[in-house]
């Protein structure tokens, strides 16, 4: 009787590291690469109007009504009064803060979200009572009145809750402090 | 009878699995740097929330992208300007007849996207958005803003 010899592979009892090493360098590699905290970035559309301004064209109606919205910023307190036509709605806190290598998020005082919902609810009454003295079947507009020190956050909050509240027709007005660009 | 030997060096067939995963992981890397560097026209900074802002990443013919940093600079596809640079951007781009607004010749087409941190003071947006109406003939804009979730 022929007894066949069993062959034996020494090498099938040893596992190859370089390419699991290889594969693990790419898994670092990925997880370090791959964004944590993405921001989703949105857009708020907006358009400037081509009757009033710096590029001004004749109009035959001009619009005398508005709904002014004043922002008035104090530094020291890093805080924003906001009003509707000269009533006061409240104040708000900054929550984004420069810092050396850019800015900082940190968190919303508590009470803002009320003032920003009231603003709303505010500027939609206020909006809703005021037509257009061009054209009686619209609004007019809302005008936003910041001083140059408001932060861009409290301008931005202001357009967000006329957004809100379906209010589309936002105009910012322009600083006399930049005199040459009416030349 | 001689007996039949196996021959040294032939490796039993098998489907390696290893390299495709490493080629697969080279791919993502690729990719995924392809877009972080596409992505260079967006500057780092600290945006806004907004609730109503609307997710649209659609690139508009045109458009220009302004990021303004807390503190006051202009940069627009990692590039810094300075209020005469942007001057001149602004009426060069108003010269061009492929920009100019066929419903309104005075006016241009492209978008204006403001992209400015959190804590930049409105007097550089408002500088802004004066030049761009005054030397650009712009009339669309754009607010980019970090989108928030309606609680």
């Amino acid at each position: 009787m022929i007894r066949r010899k069993a062959v034996v592979d020494d090498k099938i009892d040893e596992i190859p590291m370089t390419p699991m090493i290889d594969v693990i360098f790419q898994l670092i590699i990925f997880f370090m690469l791959m964004p944590m905290n993405r921001t989703i970035e949105g857009r708020l559309f907006s358009q400037l109007p081509k009757d009033k301004g710096l590029m001004s064209m004749p109009v035959s109606k001009p619009e005398f009504k508005e709904v002014r919205v004043k922002l008035r910023h104090n530094k020291e307190t890093k805080t924003t009064a906001i009003a509707i036509e000269k009533q006061p709605v409240g104040e708000v806190g900054c929550t984004v803060f420069p810092v050396q290598a850019g800015s900082e998020k940190r968190p919303q005082r508590a009470g803002d979200k009320d003032v920003w919902n009231t603003l709303s609810a505010q500027i939609k009454e206020a909006y809703d009572r005021t037509p257009s003295s061009r054209d009686p079947t619209q609004m007019a507009p809302v005008i936003l009145d910041a001083d140059e020190t408001v932060p861009w956050e409290h301008v931005i909050g202001v357009v967000d809750a006329c957004k809100k509240m379906g209010i589309d027709n936002i105009e910012f007005v322009g600083n006399p402090k930049f005199k040459d660009l009416y030349k | 009878m001689a007996r039949r030997k196996i021959p040294e060096g032939v490796e039993p067939e098998g489907f390696t699995m290893t390299p495709m995963i490493d080629i697969v992981f080279q791919l993502i890397i690729f990719f995924m740097l392809l877009v972080d560097m596409s992505r260079q026209e967006l500057a780092r900074l600290v945006l806004p929330e907004a609730i109503k802002s609307v997710e649209d990443n659609e690139r508009k013919e045109g458009q220009i992208v302004v990021n303004i940093m807390a503190d006051g600079e202009y940069q627009i596809g990692g590039k810094k300007y300075q209020q005469e640079g942007l001057k001149a951007l602004f009426q060069e781009r108003r010269e061009m007849p492929e920009y100019q607004d066929p419903a309104d010749p005075n006016f241009v087409s492209y978008p204006l996207l403001i992209r400015a941190d959190g804590a930049a003071a409105y007097e550089h947006i408002q500088w802004l958005l004066m030049a761009s109406v005054r030397y650009g003939r712009v009339q669309k804009l754009q607010l980019i803003t970090q989108k928030l979730d309606q609680k």
